[in-house]
Formats: structure tokens, C-alpha cells, sequence
């Protein structure tokens, strides 16, 4: 009886960490035929240069609207934020973007993402079999899982970006936007909302975008920062924003200029809730955008309508 | 030291070398030191409550056991009880009470300088509380031996896998297995540990894979209510509905996996209620040791059906709202207990004219019973809102919103990976609970090893690639 058992735990065991690496192997082939944003970036090959690449957090997901941006400028976009995203990683995966792409043109950071701790890494695993430095940063903010990674190959893809990945599969990522409007009862809420400060910037994330501003500059690659609009509403509760901006402004000792938008967009129908916009949002920002002539060195160059 | 942590598991391993390598007295040494350990590691200071319960039913039950008189036997029971129960009180309900008071005081025009006290929960107080009381309310009825052996008893009583959460085991069901297993010769049999190995990960898997995955979204949407659209609270209401059962269901099967390991049969405490026809046939299916518990030490002294239909229904609805405050002391849980227990007396009073209905109509069984376990769900469900939702005026904003069925668009659900994610999870356990009902997998799991192994390789890879490792708690280690 013991014999039969014994054989059957080990079978399971050796069963186990086979199928583990096969399927493991299966799913990275999976992730990197998808047509989410991360994928691009660490599939092997070269693809078209892009003009403007966009990070942040959430934020940034909805700072831009890629397929709109590119009808009113004629440039091309890749937006790279993600839920959650911090300054840190967000330098991880432009690093490793300028190592295997040709670089862009410029670069727009939106800088709420310094507010961000690195717990996006959780997400951010399922790219570290690609890349050295988010495995450095895994290895370093998740010691107590990062053995089960290497316990586990698959549970790399433990996680809602390898969902993602699945499914955009077949579709483009770019048209990742908020389309819902903001709740008038949160808006009403706001009215009694005691009045606060932003988070404070983390010094890593700052640190991390000081690197990132002179590692783009040296590329050639325009940097641009900005502070995207919050719902009105909000914004009216936030207090200590011009400081919080002065020292984020301070530690770029005049490398480049953060770009405050935050009062940029002001009808509540252009957000879906108090800190991010919906698509509505978005076109009303890129307007201004244009407007402001952010966009007029490249399209300059090209003969392209941006200002 | 939660189930699920790496501490429980080196804790577990190191248990489980001592106990298959000792035997008689040092065995039972054994298990005393390992639960008052577990039990000490989240607070050691509660371990004198929980050995003072242990005490105080110990000691009853002897005396019980030594007298003949009816009027001391009853004494006796009686202090048990109250003693027992009035730790209960004091730890779970006092501060609940004082507030209550105070808050009909200010209703009714008066006020009083009431304060609250600083009254740390000791975990599972209630779960080794209703244990202790089964005991000695089980030696006053004649149904157990009194055992003279304290250490005997506190093992039983302490037992490290059920001592938590559960499930409460009778002492006719627990007391002659521990006295075989303290001397079972060999130290362990296979298919046991195989049985509760295999129990072990199941509950592993419901828990970390399915309820943990589905805890966000919940924790989210009953976070604000009132900001969502009515697709979204039927999203969290139903998911809900599955996160406390995989998480307590999944408790269980630990608990009942290690206690097999350990050559234990506690018995099943959940059996696929949500497939339940009626809300009777669930409470036979949900909690099953809880259910049983009320059953036999409350409805049933009460009269139960045997005191006509006034009484019955009066009885149904003392039990359940017993079984709300059990729970905790929350407005909120006595709301639960009051709705199930109006669903129950609603289900007397109208079942047997709505069978005489489906069977003038010709309403094949099949189509009756599915459409009464979606009724019973949807109740269900509904009564679950009250139970998570931290008040009750909460909790009636949640269904009224939700029950509007105001905006039923996919698009306005945030999180909608979480939604797809959980919605497959959900259908993943159907389907496997559905199949059940056909097919035995405990048999298939005995007969074959290759299904042992597909089994175990879909368990471990869906742990891997679903779990959620945030160190998240049982919801039933606040009770």
C-alpha cells in the first residue's frame, strides 16, 4: 500500500514542476503575442518608432486617448500607464523600452504617479522573465512571494495583467479609456469632504524621475511632466497643490517644467470619478494640449496640424 | 495563526512528527501543548478564558455524572450554562448592549452617561463556547459519558484544528476517536492522510482562489454603496454570497483535512447550499454543526413543531434570530437572523399550497426545483447584503438600489477584470458542485490514482495562477 501511495505524491511532484515550466513557457509565449501595452515592449523585434510615449498611473490611462490623439495630431502614440503604476517601475519600463525600440520623441510623464508606492509590482511580475530590472524591484518589494515565483514559474501570471493580456489578444490596447460619467452623489459628496493635501511625493519615485528626465535628455528625447486635471469639485478640497507641485519643480532643478493641468478640464461630464477622466476628458484636454503648443516642435518638423 | 499563513504550516509540520511519533499520554501532551500554542500565538492570554470554560464545563459534567438528584443535575446545567454564556456576553455583546441602551435612552427623550469598555474579542469564543456548552448539556441528558479525564477533555474542547472556527464536534462523536487515536496502533493510516490531504487542499483552493479573488470587488462596492450603479451591487451582493461560503466552507475543509490527517472524522459542515430548494433544505446544507447546534439545544427544548403552528413559527424565529446574534453583536446580524427567520416561517405557511399548485399545473420536478433554488438564492443573497453591510440602514440602501435595477450596463462595473475573473471562478464551482451530485469524486479520487493526480495538478496549478496571497483573515474568526 505504502509503495503505491509513496509513488503517487512523487508522480504528482515531478507531475507538478514539468507542467509547471511547460505551461509556464506556453503562457510567456501567450502574454508576448498580445497586444497589450507591456507585450509590445518586451516582444522581441523591432516595430515602428513611435512619436510620443505617455506614462503614469491610472491617470495616465486616462490622459490620452491614443486613436484620438493621433486623428488630431497626426502623430503617432503608446501610452504605458497602468493602475497603480509608481515612478520607479514606470523607469523600469521605459529603460527597457528605449533598450529594444527605437526611442520616441518625446515622452509625457504624468507626475501623480509619485505618489505611488511599488505594489503595481504584483502586476508588473508577470514582465520580470523579460526584463532585469523589474525582477530587481520584485525581488526587492516582494521578497515573501518572490520565492513562490521561483517555486512556481506560473505564478508569474498570477495576476489581473496576465488577464490583460488575454484579452487583447486580438485587439489593441490603445482604446483602454474611462467612458463612464462621475456619480452626482459622489460630486454632492465632495461639498462636505474636509479639505486635505495630496499624498506626498515618495523619494525613490523622485529620485526615479530626476534619472529619468537626464536619461532622456541625454537620448534626445523631450521630456514633458504633467499634472492632469482632477474633477473640479475635488480639486477645490485639495489644498497645498502649488507646494506640492514647487517642490516636485525644485528637485528638477530647471531640467524641465512640470505643466500644472490640473484645472485644465473644468465640465464634470469629462470625468468618471473625483481624480481621473473619461474619454470626454480626454479630447477636451488634448485640445488644449494643441492649443498650448506642446506638440509643435514635432509636428513642426513633420508639416503635421499640431500647433 | 491563520490556516493559510507559512507560520501555520512549519507549526503544522512540526505537530504533526511529534504526534505520529508518540503515543498514550504523551500524544495527548501533545495536542494540549500544540492548540494552546496556536491558540496562544494570536493572544496567550486568552488561553486562561478558554481553560476557564474548559474548567468550568469539566467540572459540571462530573458533578452531573455523580448525582442522581434532578433539581442539583439541573442546578448544575444551569450554572454551566450561564457561566459559560455569561463570558460569552461579557467579551461579545456587553459594549453592544451598553450602546443599545443608550441609543433607546436617547429615543425616548432621557440620557445617560454610558461608556463603552475596552473589550478585546478572544477569537473563536463563540465556536468553543456552544462546544463546551454541548457537552455538558449532552452528560445532563444522558447522551454522553462524563469523562473524568481533564486532560481529556481539554484536548477535545482546545483541539487545535477546530478550535477557531469550527466545526463544533459533539463530544459522543470526538471523545472515543481521540481515546483510539491517542493509542491507535499503527501511529497512521494512509488513506487518511491521503483523505485530508486532498480535503486540506481543497479548502485551500476555495479560499485563496475563489473567496479572496472575490473579497476586493466585495470590500469595494459595500465600501460605497451609494455610488454604484444597480449592476455592480447585484455583481457584489452575489459575489459576496460566494466569498463567505468559500471562505468558511473552505475553513472547514482544512479543518476537517487536518483533523483526517490526524485520523479525526469531524463530519461534513457544508453541503452545497446554494443548491438548496427551499430555505429549510438549506439551513440543512449551510453550517450544518451550527444548524444541528440550534437545533438540538434550542428549537427543539423550545417545543420545536411539536407545540402547534403559532408555537413552530414562534420557535423557527427565536432560533434564527439566536443564530443572528451568534454571529456578533450587530444590528446587522440580528437583521439576517430575522429575515431567515421569516423566510422559514414564510416557507411553512405557504409550501404546501404552492406544491398542491405545481402539481394541478403539471410542473415537472425538475422545473420546480430549479426554479425554487433560484428563489432560495436570490433570498438568500439578499439576506447576505445585511450581513456584510456594516449597518443596517447600509444594508437597506444596498438592496434598494440594487433591486432598481437602475443601470444594467457591463460598461458602468469597475473592475471588470475582477467581475470576468470572479464570474468564472463562480461557474468553475458550479460546475463542480453540479457534477458532484453525479458523480462521487471521493470514490473516484479512492479508485484511481491517475484522477488523484489531475485532481491534485488542477488544485496546484489553479492556486498558483488564481490564488490571492494577501494574508487575508477568515470572516468567521470575528465570530
Amino acid at each position: 500500500m505504502l509503495p503505491k501511495r509513496l509513488l503517487t505524491v512523487l508522480l504528482l511532484i515531478v507531475c507538478f514542476f514539468v507542467g509547471d515550466r511547460l505551461l509556464a513557457l506556453l503562457l510567456e509565449k501567450v502574454m508576448l503575442a498580445s497586444h497589450f501595452r507591456y507585450s509590445a515592449v518586451y516582444r522581441p523585434g523591432t516595430d515602428q518608432a513611435k512619436d510620443v510615449l505617455i506614462l503614469g498611473n491610472s491617470r495616465g490611462v486616462n490622459f490620452l486617448y491614443a486613436p484620438d490623439f493621433q486623428k488630431t495630431t497626426g502623430l503617432t502614440a503608446h501610452n504605458l500607464s497602468y493602475n497603480g503604476l509608481s515612478t520607479r517601475i514606470s523607469e523600469a519600463v521605459l529603460l527597457d523600452y528605449l533598450d529594444r525600440k527605437p526611442a520616441p520623441r518625446m515622452v509625457i510623464i504624468e507626475i501623480s504617479n509619485l505618489m505611488m508606492d511599488d505594489h503595481a509590482i504584483d502586476q508588473f511580475k508577470l514582465y520580470t522573465s523579460c526584463s532585469k530590472r523589474l525582477d530587481a524591484i520584485y525581488r526587492e518589494e516582494a521578497a515573501d512571494t518572490y520565492w513562490a515565483s521561483r517555486l512556481s514559474r506560473l505564478f508569474l501570471f498570477n495576476c489581473d495583467m496576465f488577464l490583460r493580456t488575454l484579452y487583447y489578444l486580438r485587439r489593441g490596447d490603445q482604446s483602454w479609456i474611462n467612458r463612464r460619467r462621475v456619480n452626482l452623489d459622489l460630486v454632492k459628496s465632495l461639498e462636505e469632504m474636509e479639505p486635505a493635501d495630496l499624498r506626498p511625493a515618495l523619494e525613490p519615485n523622485l529620485e526615479a524621475l530626476d534619472r529619468m528626465v537626464r536619461h532622456l535628455r541625454e537620448k534626445g528625447v523631450t521630456p514633458v511632466l504633467v499634472m492632469a486635471p482632477y474633477l473640479p469639485e475635488y480639486l477645490a478640497r485639495v489644498t497645498h497643490l502649488d507646494s506640492w507641485l514647487g517642490m516636485v519643480r525644485n528637485r528638477l532643478k530647471g531640467k524641465t517644467d512640470v505643466l500644472d493641468y490640473t484645472s485644465g478640464v473644468t465640465d464634470q461630464a469629462c470625468f468618471a470619478d473625483r481624480t481621473h477622466m473619461n474619454i470626454h476628458g480626454a479630447a477636451q484636454l488634448l485640445q488644449k494640449l494643441v492649443a498650448d503648443g506642446i506638440f509643435r516642435d514635432l509636428t513642426a518638423s513633420e508639416g503635421k496640424s499640431g500647433n | 495563526m491563520l490556516f493559510t499563513s507559512l507560520p501555520f504550516f512549519v507549526f503544522l509540520a512540526a505537530f504533526l512528527v511529534l504526534y505520529f511519533s508518540t503515543r498514550g499520554f504523551p500524544r495527548l501532551l501533545t495536542c494540549l501543548a500544540g492548540s494552546a500554542f496556536f491558540y496562544g500565538w494570536w493572544d496567550w492570554r486568552f488561553l486562561a478564558l478558554l481553560w476557564g470554560v474548559i474548567a468550568v464545563n469539566y467540572y459540571a459534567s462530573r458533578l452531573i455524572g455523580e448525582t442522581r438528584s434532578t433539581g442539583r443535575r439541573k442546578a448544575l446545567v444551569t450554572l454551566a450554562i450561564v457561566l459559560s454564556l455569561g463570558a460569552l456576553g461579557f467579551f461579545k455583546y456587553l459594549n453592544f448592549f451598553i450602546k443599545s441602551f443608550a441609543d433607546l435612552l436617547h429615543v425616548v427623550g432621557l440620557s445617560a452617561n454610558l461608556h463603552s469598555l475596552q473589550i478585546i474579542l478572544p477569537i473563536g469564543i463563540s465556536f468553543y463556547t456552544f462546544q463546551a456548552l454541548s457537552y455538558t448539556i449532552d452528560v445532563y441528558r444522558g447522551k454522553a459519558e462524563p469523562e473524568r479525564n481533564f486532560l481529556l477533555v481539554a484536548a477535545y474542547l482546545s483541539f487545535f484544528p477546530q478550535l477557531i472556527a469550527g466545526p463544533i464536534v459533539r463530544a459522543p462523536k470526538f471523545l472515543p476517536q481521540l481515546r483510539r487515536q491517542l493509542d491507535a496502533s499503527p501511529p497512521f493510516d494512509w488513506d487518511s492522510v491521503f483523505q485530508g490531504a486532498g480535503y486540506i487542499l481543497w479548502g485551500f483552493f476555495l479560499k485563496v482562489v475563489i473567496a479572496d479573488s472575490l473579497s476586493p470587488f466585495v470590500d469595494f462596492v459595500f465600501g460605497n454603496p451609494a455610488y454604484q450603479t444597480s449592476l455592480t451591487l447585484i455583481f457584489a451582493a452575489v459575489f459576496f454570497t460566494l466569498q463567505i461560503y468559500c471562505d468558511f466552507h473552505g475553513y472547514s475543509m482544512i479543518a476537517i483535512g487536518i483533523g483526517r490527517v490526524l485520523g479525526f472524522d469531524f463530519g461534513l459542515n457544508f453541503d452545497r447550499p446554494y443548491f438548496a430548494a427551499s430555505f429549510s433544505e438549506f439551513w440543512h446544507r449551510w453550517h450544518i454543526a451550527l444548524s444541528t447546534w440550534i437545533r438540538d439545544y434550542l428549537y427543539i427544548p423550545l417545543g420545536g413543531s411539536r407545540r402547534g403552528t403559532v408555537r413552530t413559527y414562534v420557535n423557527l424565529f427565536l432560533s434564527m434570530l439566536l443564530s443572528g446574534l451568534w454571529h456578533g453583536a450587530n444590528w446587522t446580524f440580528l437583521a439576517w437572523g430575522t429575515l431567515h427567520g421569516v423566510l422559514l416561517m414564510g416557507e411553512k405557511l405557504l409550501a404546501p399550497s404552492l406544491g398542491r399548485a405545481a402539481r394541478a399545473l403539471r410542473v415537472p420536478a425538475f422545473a420546480s426545483r430549479t426554479v425554487s433554488t433560484v428563489f432560495v438564492f436570490i433570498f438568500v443573497t439578499i439576506a447576505w447584503v445585511f450581513f456584510r453591510a456594516p449597518q443596517v440602514s447600509e444594508a437597506f440602501l444596498f438592496v434598494r438600489r440594487m433591486a432598481a435595477l437602475g443601470n444594467l450596463s457591463f460598461g458602468a462595473v469597475p473592475n471588470s477584470f475582477l467581475v470576468i475573473k470572479g464570474l468564472l471562478l463562480i461557474a468553475f464551482l458550479a460546475v463542480v458542485e453540479l457534477t458532484s451530485f453525479r458523480v462521487s469524486f471521493g470514490e473516484a479520487l479512492k479508485r484511481s490514482p491517475a484522477f488523484q493526480v489531475a485532481s491534485g495538478l488542477v488544485l496546484l496549478y489553479g492556486i498558483a495562477l488564481l490564488g490571492t496571497f494577501q494574508g487575508a483573515t477568515f470572516i468567521y474568526f470575528q465570530f
